[in-house]
């Protein structure tokens, strides 16, 4: 497994283009870049993780939106109004596309892997935590006045 | 008329939902699969003019549907587009070699996708007014 004095690549550039890519591309949504604060934890959001797993490369790719932001972003994906198991499969398929791009980097990296089914929970903002070793990096965006929080950890 | 039947094999509700859109203003019929098990035995049930095919899945993944596919006589040549966030050289020449039509990396422009459909079916836009329902 890697670590983060091995990681070739800047894991927050490789973040940005990520979402901004499926941002533009997919949702035809923008995106700026924002501080995080304490409040934006009380928020209940949908969380959908992916991980990345090959020889050399252990990551897990956390997406974390407002349950606003998703119902928005599954109606721009399928074209009308979307119920519960479509608003979570939909954040799932935003995580699951993200996670792609990341795996691409990574791949030309030199550090390939496989991607895993998307998971999908609801509740307060949480922060991924790594062990001694491990690479992340937290991000946070404005899509108009919704927050969009983007993690990724590389674990040793 | 007989409309262009495509079949779309995919795990993510999401990705099904989003062909139903693209191709709602379209005279064409779509039949939908969750996994490569579920997509062998549509095709071999409905007979597509074209698939629509994700590479991880479930139960059985697309390269193993493919496969199978091209062992059958009846359903080997059916016309296959890969669409999916695998884009590892290795996956691209594996299909290419199964003889996969084109290949279309997620997240993928509406225009793009119908650009590379049209280049495999004839795909003939509903009037204005004719397209509340899904097709």
């Amino acid at each position: 497994m890697t670590t983060s004095a091995q990681l070739p690549i800047s894991l927050k550039d490789t973040a940005e283009r990520a979402l901004k890519e499926i941002f533009s591309k997919q949702l035809k949504l923008s995106l700026e870049p924002a501080e995080s604060s304490d409040e934006t934890h009380d928020f209940k959001t949908f969380h959908a993780s992916v991980s990345i797993t090959g020889d050399r490369v252990k990551a897990s790719v956390l997406l974390q939106i407002s349950e606003n932001f998703a119902a928005k972003a599954t109606r721009i994906l399928i074209g009308c109004e979307g119920q519960g198991e479509e608003i979570e499969d939909a954040t799932g398929e935003l995580c699951n596309m993200i996670s792609g791009r990341i795996k691409s980097e990574l791949t030309a990296a030199g550090f390939p892997g496989v991607l895993g089914t998307p998971i999908i929970t609801f509740g307060s903002r949480i922060d991924l935590r790594g062990a001694t070793g491990s690479d992340l990096c937290r991000t946070e965006w404005t899509c108009g006045t919704d927050r969009i929080n983007l993690q990724i950890l590389i674990q040793p | 008329m007989t409309l262009p039947k495509i079949l779309s094999v995919d795990d993510s509700r999401t990705i099904r939902l989003m062909l139903k859109r693209v191709f709602r203003p379209f005279h064409c019929e779509l039949f939908e699969a969750a996994d490569g098990m579920e997509g062998l035995k549509a095709v071999i049930t409905h007979q597509p003019d074209l698939i629509m095919l994700d590479y991880n899945m479930p139960v059985m993944d697309g390269v193993t549907m493919l496969r199978k596919m091209r062992e059958l006589d009846n359903i080997k040549r059916t016309p296959v587009i890969m669409l999916t966030a695998e884009d590892s050289n290795e996956i691209i020449s594996t299909v290419a070699r199964l003889g996969v039509r084109d290949y279309i990396i997620k997240p993928f422009e509406d225009e793009n996708l119908l650009s590379k459909v049209s280049r495999i079916i004839n795909l003939e836009r509903k009037p204005e007014t004719d397209q509340p329902e899904a097709v």
